[in-house]
């Protein structure tokens, strides 16, 4: 499993990167690596295993507990 | 500044918002576990009230023609509250994408492919609609009228064939549920399958002839309200299951699954493309295209963890998602207006627009 991660992230790499570099696009190349970094990382710890907590159930936390917006 | 300078007839974007609406068909048990068997009156309340919405988004988005969603909120609110709305906005779409993505496992692998693994079905999904996205808007869109078409003709299809196991008096009785139950209901069809339009906002400014904007958009609410109505009130996935004629025509369900997959497909792609486009302007990036794949895989983990439970994912639908969900289609882009039209910001002369 974590093999297929990792070749599916190199393939996107090798796709996405190469035109990056030979535009010399840097900002582009800088905001790339960072969501790679993030996308990279949070795949990963689903793989592993760790119990991501969903962002959808923190917004309904907020809105049916905190401020009773809800209809049950 | 521009991402990409494709353009759009009107038409393509009538047919697209008529198969994004559609795409929904698939949620319609989130009313129908409310409001049971008025959900068909209940449709045609919420379409009243989804014209008075979509014609704040048209007079939003014509006061500012050939600009999307962030550029009106770096405008109307300046670049630092303006971008903090627009992750507000980057964080709606991408819980759009990934529940829209979760309903797609949910579906496989409740009905047509039991045995697989989740994951897999969500990985393959997400990339053709990668692909899509990468090849561009026009593309994209062109498919619409297809998409619009071929759902049409199937439900046609499962109506002619079912209509002699129909028993009409299953509308009965009418109107005896509690008066909040109606108001749910409406806010549940209101918002999430007509109001998801917002996710057009990014489509808007490349529509050829900002003129057309208003007809076109009202005509697509018309294609898929009506559509959505023959849904409501006629064959579900599970009632296509009965078709049997004389043992030739049977198990055509699967018809449906396809039709109902690929206007998901439809659906998510173009929510992916708003929310690539979000992330383009937030950084101010000169291309959109690398961004694509990597986006697409933090659509497939967020969708992996939604929800534990298809219960939990139903109980979000009905309960709190028309709420958290009115916030971003309905009050944002009325305070948004509200302020714009304080600060004085006129419609240009066409001749400044194009």
């Amino acid at each position: 499993m974590i093999l297929f991660i990792l070749t599916i992230f190199a393939l996107i790499a090798l796709v996405d990167m190469r035109g990056l570099l030979k535009k010399k696009y840097r900002k582009e190349l800088i905001v790339f690596s960072s969501i790679f970094i993030i996308a990279l990382s949070l795949s990963l710890l689903l793989s592993f295993g760790v119990a991501l907590y969903s962002p959808i159930k923190v917004s309904q936390y907020f809105l049916k507990d905190i401020l009773h917006l809800s209809y049950k | 500044m521009k991402l990409d300078n494709e353009t759009i007839t009107g038409g393509q974007l009538t047919f697209a918002i008529g198969a994004f609406i559609l795409g929904s068909s698939l949620l319609t048990s989130f009313v129908l576990s409310v409001s049971a068997q008025d959900s068909w009156l209940m449709v045609l309340i919420s379409t009243l009230i989804s014209f008075l919405i979509y014609w704040m988004y048209i007079v939003l988005s014509q006061k500012f023609p050939g600009k999307d969603l962030i550029e009106i909120n770096d405008e109307v609110f300046g670049s630092i509250v303006g971008k903090i709305i627009s992750l507000f906005y980057l964080y709606f779409f991408f819980s759009l994408a990934a529940l829209n993505t979760k309903d797609v496992g949910n579906f496989v692998s409740g009905y047509v492919l039991p045995e697989s693994p989740g994951p897999v079905v969500l990985v393959m999904f997400v990339f053709i609609c990668a692909w899509a996205v990468r090849k561009g808007v026009s593309t994209m869109l062109r498919y619409g009228f297809l998409f619009t078409i071929m759902s049409v003709l199937f439900l046609g299809f499962s109506i002619i064939f079912l209509i002699k196991d129909m028993h009409f008096g299953n509308f009965l009785p009418f109107l005896h549920l509690p008066i909040a139950t109606y108001l749910q209901s409406i806010n549940i069809i209101t918002i999430i399958p007509f109001c998801e339009i917002v996710v057009f906002f990014m489509i808007f400014p490349h529509i050829d002839q900002p003129k057309k904007l208003k007809k076109s958009v009202l005509f697509g609410l018309l294609i898929g309200a009506t559509m959505l109505f023959l849904i409501i009130s006629m064959p579900s996935y599970e009632s296509v299951r009965i078709i049997n004629i004389s043992n030739v025509i049977t198990r055509t369900e699967i018809l449906f699954a396809i039709a109902f997959l690929v206007l998901l497909f439809f659906k998510i792609s173009i929510i992916y493309y708003a929310i690539v486009i979000t992330l383009a302007r937030i950084f101010k990036l000169r291309t959109y295209r690398p961004i694509v794949y990597v986006t697409g895989i933090i659509i497939i983990v967020y969708a992996l963890i939604t929800f534990d439970s298809p219960m939990e994912n139903a109980f979000w639908g009905s309960n709190v998602a028309p709420i958290f969900s009115s916030l971003f289609e309905v009050l944002l882009p009325l305070i948004t207006l509200i302020i714009a039209q304080i600060r004085g910001f006129q419609k240009p002369k066409e001749a400044v627009a194009r």
